[in-house]
């Protein structure tokens, strides 16, 4: 319970300073006013916003106005279609879950049993398909990689289509981008625990004990390796919520890194801050929930018994 | 199952060697010991004498990058050579290990018990609950208070002292013909060290004990037969008493004189001046001349042999002082 306190002190100072930084730039760049009217607004279109949103008022009056309109998940309406634009955000989150929990999915059974096969024998020639690996995966940017399956499977071969919502197959091709994006460093961190792993104490006991390769392997490395992987894929799991933007923008996918692309480029700012509070609140949760994940799977994070 | 009527373990020219840029070099140089059931056998040295690497090749779990040579003999399997399926069927049944540091050489992840039944079952086809009142039986046997509620403990819940009698508890389950201790009690402190020899002193049950110390004292305590080495070498072996009262090797008595002597009023160190050679280090003669004060021109041309139980031209008789 401390933790969930820890994490939600946490929270509040992170969205406190997310606002106050939004707030700070949408005065910095200009009068908002015609900022949030857009190019070739009329004087009077200008003057209404201005009225409507308080700009007419002191600063810190504004600031208090805005704060306060946060607190109550007031983030005003959508520039651009006039819904409200928490409402309007929300609407986009299941596909982004969906897209997330396949990429870590997908990621998972793939990353995870290779970089097994890697840390468990670490001889020269599986160390060489390691670096490889990694050095070529990691080397090359998800755009990059979501281009060329566009081009092979969509444009050459035609078996997959290459816009969301197109056909069941429609997650495939970005799915696969995101798990090749994030594979080769989860891969990586297994190998290298697992092989860690073959190193310590415990280790040599359980061999001194006539464990054979296959036990020491499922009941001594394992549980040790993937404990310590865990935070890793925490990680990516927030990474994909926040940050899969690119990869939503080529696909067309309709989640909160597309949403968060158009908002921007509409100079949309109740969206932008809808979003990114939404995002902020999500990778909160993943946190927490890690953070309970942690304490199940480590006796030693539970507290003790004796 | 393995014929163990002569002795517990039988070692012949036992060489371990690791690879260096210069190509091999030997830790343990030819060693020949032999362990009689029920012995209790130090093997006393500095750190780099070889006693772990000696320890380890004994039940064949020496680092991979070693190459053991020679013969470890427990009845008719040779360790060295036979197959790891052979040789782990041995392991943790005949032959067991107990290591220096306990928090680390157990399974953080995992309850005592499940760590004790696993080798439990592994070598006995038996139910879980029979696994599980043999593992409690064992806990009781080392002297763990409230073994049952232990059991479910983890390692990191108990103290340094109880996860050391976890360890043994580990070693002796399956009814060893020998464990083999490796400075057993150089992470505890001093009080729980005492407890810890208790143990190895008299809840062996049957097993023979090879218990590898630097200290003398703790070997004079524990063992029966005190076997010294020095870089790679046994230099010296005898009964306790003889070695205590009439040392012949001068390491051996450098080993003595070097244990403080709190009966005078201030206590002076004696240390034996100098340091053991490096493993690659190539020596002619015997390897501890240049430390050695009675040391001569034969000392330094020919490496002297292990005769007679001891491998020095000029045994010296009489106490140490």
């Amino acid at each position: 319970m401390k933790a969930v306190g820890s994490r939600l002190l946490q929270l509040i100072v992170l969205l406190g300073t997310i606002s106050t930084t939004l707030f700070l730039l949408l005065r910095l760049s200009g009068d908002p006013a015609i900022l949030l009217a857009g190019e070739g607004a009329s004087p009077e279109t200008i003057d209404a916003i201005r009225a409507d949103y308080g700009f007419d008022k002191s600063l810190l009056q504004q600031y208090l106005m805005f704060i306060w309109d946060i607190a109550r998940l007031d983030f005003g309406r959508s520039l651009v279609n006039s819904q409200p634009a928490l409402g309007f955000v929300l609407q986009y989150l299941p596909s982004t879950l969906h897209l997330t929990f396949l990429a870590v999915f997908f990621n998972s059974i793939i990353a995870i049993p290779a970089g097994v096969w890697l840390g468990a024998k670490p001889t020269q020639r599986r160390r060489k398909v390691l670096s490889t690996i990694v050095s070529v995966a990691q080397g090359t940017p998800a755009y990059v990689i979501g281009l060329l399956l566009i081009q092979i499977f969509s444009v050459w071969l035609g078996w997959l289509p290459s816009i969301a919502g197109t056909g069941t197959w429609a997650w495939v091709l970005p799915t696969a981008t995101l798990s090749f994006a994030l594979a080769p460093n989860l891969i990586r961190v297994v190998a290298a625990s697992v092989e860690d792993t073959t190193r310590q104490d415990y280790y040599r006991t359980a061999k001194a004990n006539g464990a054979a390769p296959n036990v020491l392997l499922i009941k001594h490395s394992l549980p040790n390796a993937l404990l310590s992987t865990t935070s890793l894929l925490g990680a990516q799991f927030a990474f994909l919520l926040s940050g899969a933007l690119i990869t939503e923008y080529i696909f067309a996918w309709p989640g909160l890194g597309l949403i968060l692309v158009q908002s921007i480029t509409n100079l949309d700012f109740p969206t932008i801050q809808a979003t990114v509070f939404v995002v902020a609140y999500l990778v909160f949760i993943v946190n927490l929930i890690m953070d309970q994940v942690f304490r199940l799977a480590d006796p030693r994070l539970r507290r003790s018994q004796l | 199952m393995i014929n163990t009527a002569t002795n517990a373990i039988e070692i012949k020219n036992l060489v371990v060697s690791f690879p260096t840029p210069a190509g091999y070099s030997a830790v343990v140089r030819g060693i020949n010991l032999t362990i009689n059931p029920g012995d209790r056998v130090a093997i006393v040295g500095e750190s780099g004498s070889g006693k772990t690497m000696m320890g380890l090749s004994m039940l064949g779990i020496q680092p991979t990058a070693a190459k053991v040579e020679g013969e470890i003999l427990i009845g008719d399997v040779n360790m060295v050579t036979a197959a790891d399926a052979v040789a782990r069927k041995l392991r943790g049944n005949y032959i067991s290990m107990v290591f220096q540091e306990p928090l680390t050489s157990l399974n953080p992840v995992r309850t005592i018990s499940s760590q004790l039944s696993e080798s439990v079952r592994r070598h006995n086809s038996i139910s879980k609950k029979e696994a599980e009142a043999r593992v409690l039986a064992v806990l009781t046997a080392v002297g763990i208070p409230a073994p049952k509620e232990r059991m479910k403990s983890y390692p990191h819940q108990l103290s340094g002292g109880l996860r050391q009698r976890v360890m043994i508890a580990l070693a002796l389950i399956n009814k060893p013909q020998l464990v083999v201790a490796d400075e057993p009690t150089t992470a505890l402190d001093a009080t729980i060290q005492a407890q810890i020899l208790d143990l190895l002193r008299s809840g062996m049950g049957d097993a023979a004990l090879m218990l590898i110390t630097h200290d003398l004292a703790v070997a004079a305590d524990v063992c029966n037969r005190i076997v010294v080495m020095y870089a790679g070498n046994i230099v010296e072996q005898g009964p306790v008493a003889e070695i205590l009262s009439n040392p012949k090797h001068p390491y051996t008595r450098g080993l003595l004189s070097a244990i403080p002597k709190f009966d005078q009023a201030r206590p002076a160190l004696n240390p034996i001046p100098g340091a053991p050679p490096t493993i690659s280090e190539v020596v002619p003669g015997c390897r501890f001349a240049s430390r050695c004060s009675y040391a001569d021109a034969q000392c330094t041309a020919s490496e002297p042999e292990f005769i007679n139980n001891i491998a020095c031209f000029h045994p010296v008789t009489g106490a140490v002082k």
